[in-house]
């Protein structure tokens, strides 16, 4: 008997906005504990929940890249259970009324082939905060991260891998990067996973009794508890057990999937409409409003690079793979660079300073106008292209722009009699490499260039020195 | 030697106060050292006083001093003392809403009307006592302890405002925030020949009002008169961007109530008979003075009381959660985690507490949520539509606050149904969240208080008060002060 | 409380239309209208708590965290 593995998932984002969801904290990761909470966030008495716009905006975009019918009206609901990370005792969801139902993610397969998970809806709701288990037998508890804004997206359950599963988080992390409403960072918390996992017998429709592994925070724990889980519950079932519906924890140390004590499988949350928050409205213009903003997504991208300006789909990847890339690329040739010289330099230059700084793009002092001007310089023949790296290397380590260096560097010496008269002094000293040259050891040009910069002090134009250097030792 | 301070009399309206002062013939700090006076003695006696401010409120009243000699007060609350209840949150002081789950309880920031007063100049004097967690109609509940009757000390003030009804039963010069949420501070102004008032709901902002039923509530003024209770509306009131459902309603219409209906279920075989005697009289003198007299039926009412149980409670379950003994509250300490909730909450909320979120969270709970939980939603709408009818064929509705008199302390606080009958009346406006004025008419034979509504529809507020004023021109009900000392 | 709800059964004799959807108390808010994303400061209304009133208030507070027992799964 073969087994087919079926997988949903419930994805939670947490939204970049500034402030949180129902309170105008800030929004901050990694402050100092219970640093950013006021009475809202906190559950005081007194307290109101009132919900942030921008939120509700880059959720609409979320809707859209997604592909789901956003409803014009929506409304939350209280989700109630006691928890200590929880400090109302409920929290603030959308249960019977999300604001975006259906849509899809496209992912792909093991063999590479293209597939699509339908959604079943995506909700706007709050975080809870944290419990860090101290060593004293206690927990402490941290409010931080209470009521930042999340979204939860909802999917069909659908046949796939374990590989499979983190590929769709993978995809749906990459689009909300893209549209700028998730940092989706799995190792920073503003991402995880609910995985819901069954097993049915190969070509048997009904699905088979789901289990769910809660807060992943790794592509490879998605994969992994998916694998381990499914192979679990197939031994089961193969030895004549059945599944019970509960929720597990997933060992990442042990591989393994454990039961949860003392937790109830399906707790009545006791779900109604929130009283102290208005039904919210969406309406067409601000779908539009949003949709326009969006930016041009990876797929039209890539196109666009490929196809229209013709770089190598292999140079192409590297300026996909983050939106800043292909922004920063595009700017550099707004500044005038064609889109060769763009690709060149980006990658040769820009992707390496932030590999070895192990800086973010956005953390990057150098713009795409002032190093979009050291490349004209080069191209123009009036610095070369050595000069022009060290000009932005050491506009880096200086924190001075490269313009401004660049007005300082003297251009390169190109004129012609000059040239020839260093090249014919280095010739004069070393008339027996010329002569292994003539002979055919062509690597010996390499040292004859160098000899000539540095007679020069570096000022000559090294392309036009190796032109002069051919020239003139084949004449003779 | 300065000549003694000459002080309003003790029956003095917050109108007529703002008038002495403003006549120099006292300063706002020789009205706050003596109402304070008021507080520490009469207020503590019949229990209504939980905190007073004395430091603070005599700086306050200072300052509103300075400012009137330098020719720029606040506006006509300027100066003027006033209480509130201890569900509200105050900069000062605790708020513990009556409980010893939030014993100790400092919120450190005012609520949104505490607020808006303050910056108005009124002066923050104390808090007044309450049931617990504004649960109840007769402010036996309160971990302060009972709050008695001025008019009767042996008998209740009524609730959930009871401190601040007796409070403003027994003195003027002030006013009290309370709340609403069934009749909260209608009933308990009836009970002591105040005037109270619940606004529309969403009028006043709830941010600071310590939740019990969320669609219900209101913070509600309870003073002298009409007059006083609209001077403070009117500061409060207002969109606040800390609470999502409040509004900035423009009132309907400047035109004066010319017509008023009797709701015929205000006068059935379950009212006390001098009650529903008295409001007739009322209504036959407001007919003496122009007032067309009709009368109505209100569909479902007899729905109405279950209908609010189950919502009002089922969201007080969902707000009184978090009172868990984690990060507020007060905790009994546990080896684990469940006893830790259980133990507290057992402990921390008190009998009436506990039945109601017990009640509240069996209606919200599967397989019964359809039944009770939605059922109550749809006839909520019902009744809401069916007042809204009939405030479309007069201006006002009228009838009793109360189906009996004051009660003896004790007579029904171990039967919840008798206590919850209290309501009866009063539970209608805050189900359509319309407003709702308590108006002093009368006296029964044993010389209790008796009460009168109006209530008219959504953002009608000021008419209703406009109303309430013509109402206590052509009456002295109002002016009525316990020991004889009348106007 | 089988009297509290006997007293609330009263409920079941009042016809109500099929599907019935309450938003009637709330009102609606559109997204110009929501709160925008501006963090407000300590001295704002609402605005956040420093350690001292928060732990304050809090049953058991140390190192700057709520303390409770340990919290399973």
């Amino acid at each position: 008997m073969t087994w087919q593995t079926v997988v949903g998932l419930e994805i939670h984002a947490q939204m970049s906005t500034d402030t949180k969801m129902f309170c105008a904290c800030v929004r901050e990761t990694g402050s100092e504990a219970n640093h950013n909470i006021c009475p809202v966030c906190t559950g005081w008495p007194g307290a109101l929940p009132v919900l942030n716009a921008a939120a509700v905006r880059r959720a609409i975009r979320a809707a859209i890249s997604l592909g789901c019918q956003i409803q014009p009206e929506s409304r939350f609901d209280r989700k109630n259970y006691f928890y200590p990370d929880l400090p109302k005792g409920y929290q603030i969801s959308q249960f019977y009324r999300p604001y975006a139902l259906g849509g899809e993610i496209h992912f792909p397969r093991e063999d590479g082939t293209d597939a699509v998970l339908p959604l079943v809806r995506i909700h706007m709701e709050e975080d809870a905060g944290k419990s860090i288990h101290a060593d004293d037998q206690t927990s402490r508890i941290d409010l931080n991260r209470c009521s930042s804004p999340l979204l939860e997206i909802v999917t069909e359950p659908l046949p796939m891998s374990g590989v499979e599963a983190a590929n769709c988080v993978r995809s749906t992390r990459e689009i909300l990067r893209w549209i700028g409403v998730s940092d989706a960072d799995m190792e920073k918390g503003n991402l995880r996973a609910d995985v819901n996992v069954s097993v049915r017998p190969t070509g048997s429709d009904p699905l088979g009794t789901r289990t769910e592994l809660k807060n992943l925070n790794s592509f490879v724990s998605i994969q992994r508890s998916v694998e381990v889980e499914s192979a679990r519950q197939i031994q089961v079932l193969e030895a004549g057990g059945v599944i019970r519906q509960e929720t597990r924890l997933w060992n990442q140390e042990d591989e393994v999937t454990e039961e949860m004590r003392g937790k109830e499988d399906s707790p009545d949350y006791r779900y109604f409409p929130d009283p102290d928050l208005p039904v919210v409205i969406i309406e067409e213009t601000d779908i539009e409003r949003e949709r326009s903003s969006l930016p041009e997504t990876p797929a039209s991208r890539r196109v666009r690079l490929v196809e229209q300006l013709q770089i190598a789909p292999r140079e192409a990847e590297s300026i996909l793979s983050r939106r800043e890339y292909g922004d920063f690329f595009d700017a550099m040739m707004a500044a005038g660079l064609s889109a060769a010289s763009a690709s060149n330099w980006f990658r040769g230059e820009v992707l390496r300073h932030l590999n070895e700084l192990e800086l973010n793009l956005d953390d990057y002092p150098l713009t795409a106008e002032s190093i979009a001007a050291v490349v004209k310089s080069v191209e123009e023949d009036r610095i070369s292209v050595a000069k022009g790296r060290e000009i932005l290397q050491k506009s880096i380590a200086d924190g001075r722009s490269p313009t401004e260096i660049l007005a300082e560097t003297s251009e390169q010496v190109s004129d012609e009699s000059t040239l020839k008269a260093w090249v014919q002094g280095v010739l004069e000293s070393h008339p027996d490499v010329v002569d292994k040259i003539r002979a055919g050891d062509a690597r010996l040009m390499g040292f004859l260039t160098g000899q000539v910069m540095q007679a020069s002090k570096g000022a000559a134009n090294p392309r036009k020195v190796q032109q002069i250097l051919q020239r003139l030792i084949q004449q003779s | 030697m300065s000549s003694p301070p000459s002080l309003p009399p003790r029956h003095a309206t917050v109108g007529e106060v703002t008038r002495w002062l403003g006549e120099h013939r006292c300063s706002a700090r020789q009205l706050i050292d003596g109402y304070l006076d008021f507080l520490e003695h009469l207020g503590r006696e019949i229990g209504a006083v939980v905190e007073t401010f004395p430091e603070q409120a005599r700086a306050a009243a200072d300052q509103s001093d300075q400012r009137r000699a330098a020719g720029e007060i606040l506006g006509p609350l300027d100066g003027i003392p006033f209480t509130a209840k201890m569900n509200i949150t105050t900069e000062q002081g605790t708020s513990d809403a009556s409980s010893s789950i939030l014993k100790g309880f400092r919120a450190h920031e005012d609520a949104t009307a505490v607020r808006r007063l303050r910056a108005a100049g009124a002066v923050l004097t104390g808090k007044s006592n309450c049931d617990e967690f504004a649960m109840g109609a007769s402010n036996e509940t309160s971990s302060h302890g009972v709050v008695s009757n001025p008019w009767d000390r042996s008998r209740v003030p009524g609730g959930s405002s009871g401190g601040a009804a007796a409070l403003a039963g027994s003195h003027g010069w002030a006013f009290h925030l309370g709340s609403d949420t069934g009749g909260s501070i209608r009933q308990p102004a009836a009970f002591c020949s105040a005037t109270g008032f619940k606004p529309t709901w969403g009028r006043v902002s709830r941010r600071g009002l310590i939740a019990f039923g969320s669609s219900l509530d209101q913070i509600c003024p309870v003073a002298r008169d009409s007059e006083d209770c609209r001077q403070v509306l009117q500061v409060m009131e207002g969109h606040d961007p800390l609470d999502a459902t409040s509004l900035t309603l423009d009132d309907e219409t400047v035109q004066p109530i010319s017509r008023v209906a009797l709701v015929s279920e205000g006068f059935g075989p379950a009212i006390d008979e001098q009650i529903a005697t008295a409001v007739q009289t009322a209504a036959s003198q407001m007919a003496d003075q122009g007032i067309e007299i009709i009368e109505r039926s209100l569909p479902h009412i007899e729905a109405a009381n279950a209908c609010y149980q189950v919502i009002a409670t089922a969201e007080a379950s969902s707000n009184l959660a978090r009172y868990d003994g984690v990060h507020i509250g007060a905790r009994e300490s546990s080896k684990d985690l469940q006893s830790l909730y259980e133990t507290s909450r057992h402990r921390g909320f008190g009998s009436e507490v506990r039945r109601r979120i017990l009640l509240g969270t069996f209606v919200l709970s599967a397989g019964y949520r359809e039944a009770y939980y939605t059922r109550a939603q749809a006839v909520r709408d019902l009744i809401r539509e069916g007042i809204d009818q009939v405030l479309e064929e007069c201006d006002a509705l009228l009838l009793p606050v109360s189906p009996f008199a004051p009660f003896p302390i004790g007579e029904r606080i171990d039967d919840p149904i008798a206590l919850y009958a209290c309501d009866i009346l009063t539970v209608t406006a805050n189900l359509a969240g319309v407003p709702a004025l308590a108006l002093p008419c009368g006296f029964d034979a044993s010389g209790l208080p008796i009460g009168m509504q109006l209530m008219g529809a959504r953002g009608s507020d000021h008419r209703l008060l406009e109303m309430g004023s013509r109402w206590q021109q052509w009456t002295d009900h109002h002016r009525a002060l316990p020991d004889g000392g009348a106007a | 409380m089988e009297k509290i709800l006997d007293l609330v059964d009263v409920l079941r004799s009042v016809e109500i239309p099929e599907d019935h959807q309450t938003d009637a108390m709330v009102g609606s808010v559109r997204i110009s209208d929501a709160r925008p994303d501006l963090p407000a400061k300590q001295s704002d209304p609402g605005g956040p708590r420093d350690a001292t009133a928060i732990g304050e208030n809090a049953p058991d507070w140390r190192d700057g965290t709520f303390v409770t027992p340990r919290v399973v799964g």
